[in-house]
C-alpha cells in the first residue's frame, strides 16, 4: 500500500510540475465523457473549450463541475455563470485545482456572439494564480484565449480555439504559459447520434488526437464515450437533462493510474 | 407479398440504378479477410494454415448462404457480419417476411450498400424451404449427390539449405542434429467429401520440408495425418464429429481451438460468435482435438460434449521413477526434421474433455462451460520469475459462464471463468449500432496472472489469456456512401513479468483506416497504425531494461484498380518506423497485376515488390495470392526485391495451380540461420497444386 502511495505521489509531483506552469484544465462532465473533444460543441461548459459557443446560449445559466483526482490532493472544481446580454453572451468562471499546500486557480471573464449567420466568435480574459505553502509563496499570470465556431450545415460544425496565442505574457515568477491550439469538428449523422473529432496541440507536448460519440438513448438520457492519445485514455459518460437541469457523470481511464470520475450539474433559468 | 413490398421495391429500383452487380474479380477473398490473415501472421512466427477461415467462404462461392433460411450460426460463418447485424437481419426477416432479393438487404438496419456488395458473392435470397437439403438422404443418394475433392500439393525452396547438404557419416554420428532427415520438399494431400453442410468427411496428410516420407520414423507415408467426419442434423444428434475437430466455447476463456482472432481492421472481430464445433481441415499439427464431439438440442437448451485423446509434442527433460515423463514446454511448431525434434514427437499423451450447456433464445444466449485435461507426464517449467504463475503439473480444469444479449441497438457479451479454483478471468463488452452509418464497441478484459487455461484463446494483446488487463474501443463509420472509416484503440497492462520483460509492461496500440470506393473499379485505403509499449519488448534476453519506451508507427496506402474486366492492378506503399533505444525504419512498395481471362479458364497474379528496412524489427508484412488454401504472408526485411507468379488453370474438373516466388537481397551474402541457412543472396520457391472435383 505504501508503494502505491509513493507511486501516486511521484505521479502527482510529475503532474504538478506540468500544472505549475499554468495548464488550462478542461471542465465539464459532458465534455469529459467525450474525451474533451469539445471545441466544436456548444453547451454551457463549451466556453471552457471554445468561447464562440457562448453565442448559442439563450438563458441565464449556472453550472458546477467537480473532478476527483487520482488522489484527493488532485481534485479540481469549477463554477460558471452565463448571462445573455443584448449583443451576445457574457460568462464568468472560477476554476480551482489542488489542495491546502498547493493551489492553482483560474478566474475568467468571457464574451461570445454571432458575427454572421452560422458563424460565431468569442474571447476570454484569464487570471491564473498559483500558491504553494511555506516559503514558496505565490505567482500570478494573465493571458487571453479566443475561439471561432462555424456551422457548415445541419450535420457539420467546425471549431477552433487558441489558448494564450501570443505565448509571451509573463507571470509574476517569469514562467510561460503554454500555447495551445485546438481544431475540431462535430458531425450529426442522425438525430440521436453526435460525433466529435479534434486535435489539440500544446507547444510543450505531443499533439493529442481525440474521437468521441454521444448517443441519446431516450428523450432525456445520453450515453457518451471517447478516446484520446498521448497518453492513451478512454472516456465514458452519462447525461441526464430535464427542463433546464442537466446532470452529467463521466469517467476517464488511464491504463496505469485507473479511472477518475467527473461530475457536472447545471441549470438554465 | 410481405408488408414491406413497397420499400423493398423502391430499394431494388434505386440500387439497380446506382450500382451494377459486382463482377467476380480474380480473387474472391475480401480485402479485410486478407488484412486479418496478414495481422494473424504477424503475431506468430510460425507459418499457419488459415484454411478454416477461408474454407467456408470458398464453399459459399459455390453454395451461397440462403439468407431466407440461414440461422445465426450459418451467418456467422461469413466472418463479415457482427452479432448485431446478424440479429438485425433475422429480426427483419421475422418482421417483414422473406427477402425478395439481395437488393432489399440495405434496408436492414446496420447493413450498408457497401457491405451488401462485399457479401454478394457469398449469399443468395433463395426459397425459404429447399426440399431434401435439411436432412441427410440415405447412403446411396448421399454418395450420388455429394461432392468429392482431391487435392495434391508439392513444392519447396529451390536453393540448398544448410540442413540438406550432405555430411560425412562420421560427422553426422557426432552431430546427429546437423542435418534434416528428410527431403526438402513439402507434400500435402487431401481428400474430402461434402454433402451440402450436412455431411463432411476427409483425410489430410502433410509432410513438412525436412521430414521423412515413407521411411525411418514415418514408414507409412506422411508425418501428419488427420481424419474428420462431421454429420449435421442427423436423426439423433444435431452435430456429430469423429476424428479431428475444433471446439469453441463462449468468448474463448476456457476453450478456443481455432485461431484466436486478434486486432485488425475488422474492428468487431474481438466479439466471438462462431459455431461451437467444426470439423478440422487444416494442416497445423496442434490447435485441434481428436476424438468424439456431439451436440444435441433439447428445446431452447443445447448440450455440447467432447472427448479428445491424442499424443502431443513436448520438450522432454526427465523421466520419473514411475516411468512418467517430465517436460518443460509444449512443442508447437509441428516440425519433426531432426533427431531432437523426432525425440519430442508425440512424446506425451493428452486427454481433454469438456462440455457446454447453453440456453438459446432469440434475444439472448447463456452458457455454462467446463473443461478438464490431463497429461501422461508432468509439466515442469524452468524456475524463472516469469513462470511463477504459469501452469505446471499434470492436470487442470477451467469453468466459465458466458452470455450474449441484444437489446435496442446494443449487443452485450462476456464470459467469466475460473481455473482450478485459483485465478479468474473476466471479459465483458458491448457493441452498438448507433446509426445506420456508425457502429462501435467496447471490450474490457481482466485476466489474472494465475488464470491458467491451456486451451483458451480469448481476445488478448499478449500470447495467452493470462496476466493481462485491457480496454478495447473500436469504431466503424460510413462517413460518405463511398468513404468508410474504421479504427480502434486498445490500452493494456501486463501486471506480472513475461518472457520479454522483467517488469510489468503497459501500453496501447491503435489503428485508423480510411476506405474509399468510388464505383466498382477503384478501391483505395489508407491505414495508420501506432503502438506504444513501456517496458522491454522483442529483446532476446530477459534482462531487458524495464520502463524502456518503444513506439511503432506504420502507414500504408493501397490502391486497387480494375483496368478492364479481366485485368486488376494493385499498388501498395508501406512505411514502418520503430522508436526504441535501437531505432529503425522500413519501406516496401509493390505492384500486382491480376489477370483473369474471359475466354479460357486461366488466371494469374504477378507481384514485384522492393523493400528497404534497417533490420528485422522494422519488417513489413504483405499478404500474397497463393495456391488455394495455402497462405503466405512473408516478412519483407533488409534490402532487396521479391517477385512471384501465381497461375491457375482449369481443365474439365481439374484445377492446376503453380506458384513461383523469388526474394533477392542486395545486402546479404547468406539468408536465414542454422539449418535453414542459404548461401547466396536469393531464395526461391516453387509450388504446384492440383485439385480434382467429382
Amino acid at each position: 500500500m505504501r508503494c502505491v502511495g509513493i507511486f501516486l505521489l511521484m505521479q502527482m509531483s510529475f503532474l504538478m510540475q506540468v500544472t505549475a506552469s499554468g495548464d488550462n484544465h478542461p471542465a465539464g462532465a459532458r465534455s469529459a465523457g467525450m474525451a474533451h473533444a469539445s471545441v466544436a460543441l456548444t453547451d454551457l461548459w463549451c466556453f471552457y473549450h471554445n468561447q464562440a459557443g457562448l453565442a448559442y446560449i439563450e438563458a441565464l445559466s449556472l453550472g458546477f463541475f467537480h473532478q476527483a483526482g487520482y488522489i484527493p490532493e488532485m481534485d479540481h472544481q469549477a463554477l460558471a455563470l452565463l448571462v445573455p446580454v443584448p449583443s451576445g453572451v457574457l460568462a464568468g468562471s472560477y476554476t480551482q485545482y489542488g489542495f491546502k499546500h498547493y493551489q492553482e486557480s483560474k478566474t475568467a471573464l468571457a464574451y461570445g456572439r454571432y458575427l454572421a449567420k452560422n458563424f460565431s466568435a468569442g474571447i476570454q480574459l484569464d487570471y491564473f494564480h498559483t500558491r504553494i505553502s511555506g516559503i514558496y509563496g505565490s505567482a500570478h499570470q494573465l493571458t487571453f484565449e479566443a475561439g471561432m465556431h462555424f456551422r457548415v450545415n445541419d450535420q457539420w460544425s467546425v471549431g477552433t480555439h487558441f489558448f494564450n496565442p501570443l505565448g509571451a505574457i509573463k507571470g509574476g515568477n517569469g514562467e510561460l504559459l503554454p500555447v495551445i491550439f485546438r481544431l475540431g469538428a462535430l458531425w450529426k449523422p442522425s438525430a440521436p447520434l453526435l460525433m466529435l473529432v479534434e486535435v489539440e496541440k500544446n507547444l510543450e507536448k505531443q499533439a493529442i488526437p481525440k474521437l468521441a460519440a454521444e448517443y441519446q438513448l431516450i428523450s432525456n438520457f445520453c450515453l457518451r464515450t471517447g478516446v484520446s492519445l498521448n497518453p492513451a485514455l478512454h472516456f465514458f459518460g452519462l447525461g441526464y437533462a430535464r427542463k433546464g437541469l442537466q446532470a452529467d457523470l463521466a469517467f476517464s481511464f488511464h491504463p496505469t493510474l485507473g479511472g477518475i470520475p467527473n461530475f457536472a450539474l447545471s441549470y438554465a433559468f | 407479398m410481405p408488408s414491406n413490398s413497397l420499400p423493398s421495391l423502391m430499394a431494388m429500383i434505386f440500387l439497380c440504378l446506382c450500382h451494377q452487380a459486382m463482377a467476380q474479380t480474380s480473387d474472391p477473398i475480401p480485402g479485410e479477410i486478407k488484412d486479418w490473415i496478414e495481422q494473424l501472421s504477424q503475431e506468430s512466427e510460425l507459418a499457419y494454415d488459415y484454411r478454416t477461415i477461408t474454407e467456408d467462404l470458398y464453399h459459399f462461392l459455390e453454395e451461397p448462404v440462403n439468407i431466407n433460411r440461414a440461422g445465426a450460426e450459418d451467418l456467422s460463418r461469413l466472418h463479415l457480419l457482427t452479432p448485431y447485424q446478424i440479429h438485425s437481419l433475422l429480426n427483419y426477416r421475422k418482421q417483414y417476411g422473406n427477402f425478395l432479393s439481395l437488393y432489399e438487404l440495405p434496408l436492414v438496419y446496420g447493413f450498408s450498400v457497401e457491405l451488401v456488395k462485399r457479401l454478394e458473392p457469398f449469399i443468395v435470397a433463395g426459397k425459404p424451404k429447399e426440399e431434401g437439403l435439411r436432412q441427410l438422404p440415405p447412403v446411396t443418394g448421399l454418395l450420388q449427390k455429394g461432392r468429392h475433392q482431391l487435392m495434391l500439393r508439392a513444392g519447396g525452396i529451390l536453393e540448398k539449405q544448410q540442413g540438406f547438404l550432405s555430411l560425412p557419416d562420421s560427422l553426422l554420428a557426432q552431430k546427429p542434429n546437423a542435418r534434416f532427415k528428410g527431403s526438402p520438399f513439402r507434400l500435402y494431400s487431401q481428400w474430402s467429401f461434402r454433402y451440402s453442410d450436412l455431411l463432411r468427411m476427409g483425410v489430410t496428410m502433410d509432410k513438412d520440408p525436412g521430414e521423412t516420407f515413407m521411411r525411418n520414423d514415418n514408414p507409412y507415408g506422411f508425418d501428419f495425418n488427420s481424419f474428420h467426419l462431421y454429420i449435421k442434423n442427423s436423426r439423433w444428434l444435431d452435430k456429430l464429429a469423429l476424428g479431428d475437430y475444433d471446439i469453441r466455447y463462449g468468448q474463448g476463456l476456457t476453450v478456443w481451438s481455432g485461431f484466436s482472432l486478434s486486432k485488425s481492421s475488422m474492428v468487431f472481430v474481438p466479439i466471438r460468435h462462431q459455431t461451437t464445433m467444426d470439423p478440422y481441415t487444416s494442416s497445423n499439427e496442434n490447435r485441434f482435438f481428436r476424438g468424439l464431439a456431439a451436440e444435441k438440442s433439447l428445446g431452447s437448451f443445447r448440450l455440447n460434449l467432447f472427448y479428445s485423446r491424442k499424443r502431443i509434442d513436448a520438450n522432454i527433460i526427465d523421466t520419473l521413477a514411475d516411468g512418467r515423463k517430465v517436460f518443460s514446454s509444449f512443442q508447437r511448431t509441428g516440425y519433426h526434421r531432426i533427431p531432437r525434434e523426432i525425440y519430442d514427437e508425440r512424446s506425451i499423451g493428452e486427454q481433454v474433455s469438456g462440455g457446454r450447456l447453453s440456453l438459446n433464445r432469440p434475444h439472448f444466449r447463456l452458457g455454462l462451460n467446463g473443461l478438464v485435461y490431463w497429461y501422461e507426464g508432468r509439466l515442469e517449467r524452468p524456475a524463472r520469475p516469469e513462470n511463477a504463475f504459469r501452469f505446471s503439473g499434470s492436470s487442470n480444469n477451467n469453468w466459465s459462464f458466458d452470455y450474449q444479449a441484444t437489446w435496442h441497438l446494443f449487443h452485450f457479451f462476456g464470459e467469466e471463468a475460473i481455473s482450478a479454483g485459483e485465478g479468474f478471468a473476466l471479459l465483458n463488452g458491448v457493441s452498438a449500432q448507433l446509426s445506420d452509418r456508425m457502429a462501435m464497441m467496447v471490450l474490457h478484459r481482466h485476466y489474472e496472472k494465475d488464470y491458467q487455461a491451456l486451451y483458451s484463446g480469448a481476445f488478448s494483446e499478449g500470447p495467452r489469456t493470462q496476466n493481462e488487463q485491457g480496454l478495447y474501443w473500436g469504431i466503424q463509420l460510413d462517413l460518405l456512401p463511398d468513404l468508410a472509416m474504421k479504427g480502434y484503440l486498445d490500452t493494456w497492462r501486463f501486471p506480472w513479468l513475461s518472457y520479454f520483460s522483467d517488469a510489468p509492461v503497459d501500453g496501447w496500440d491503435g489503428l485508423l483506416k480510411l476506405d474509399y470506393k468510388p464505383g466498382t473499379k477503384l478501391h483505395m485505403h489508407l491505414r495508420y497504425q501506432q503502438e506504444r509499449r513501456n517496458g522491454g519488448f522483442g529483446a532476446e534476453e530477459t534482462d531487458a531494461p524495464a520502463l524502456e519506451q518503444h513506439g511503432k508507427y506504420r502507414i500504408r496506402y493501397h490502391i486497387r484498380y480494375r483496368l478492364t474486366s479481366s485485368i486488376t492492378s494493385d499498388n501498395r506503399i508501406e512505411w514502418a518506423s520503430i522508436h526504441s533505444p535501437d531505432p529503425s525504419r522500413g519501406l516496401m512498395i509493390y505492384q500486382d497485376i491480376g489477370y483473369k481471362s474471359s475466354r479460357c479458364p486461366l488466371r494469374f497474379d504477378i507481384r514485384y515488390a522492393v523493400f528497404d528496412t534497417d533490420d528485422y524489427h522494422s519488417r513489413i508484412y504483405a499478404y500474397e495470392d497463393d495456391l488455394l488454401y495455402r497462405f503466405s504472408v512473408p516478412a519483407y526485411y533488409s534490402r532487396g526485391y521479391r517477385t512471384y507468379l501465381n497461375i491457375k488453370y482449369s481443365w474439365k474438373k481439374i484445377d492446376f495451380w503453380l506458384k513461383l516466388a523469388r526474394t533477392a537481397y542486395v545486402d546479404k551474402e547468406e539468408i536465414g540461420s542454422g539449418l535453414q541457412l542459404i548461401e547466396g543472396n536469393h531464395k526461391s520457391s516453387l509450388y504446384f497444386q492440383m485439385r480434382m472435383r467429382f
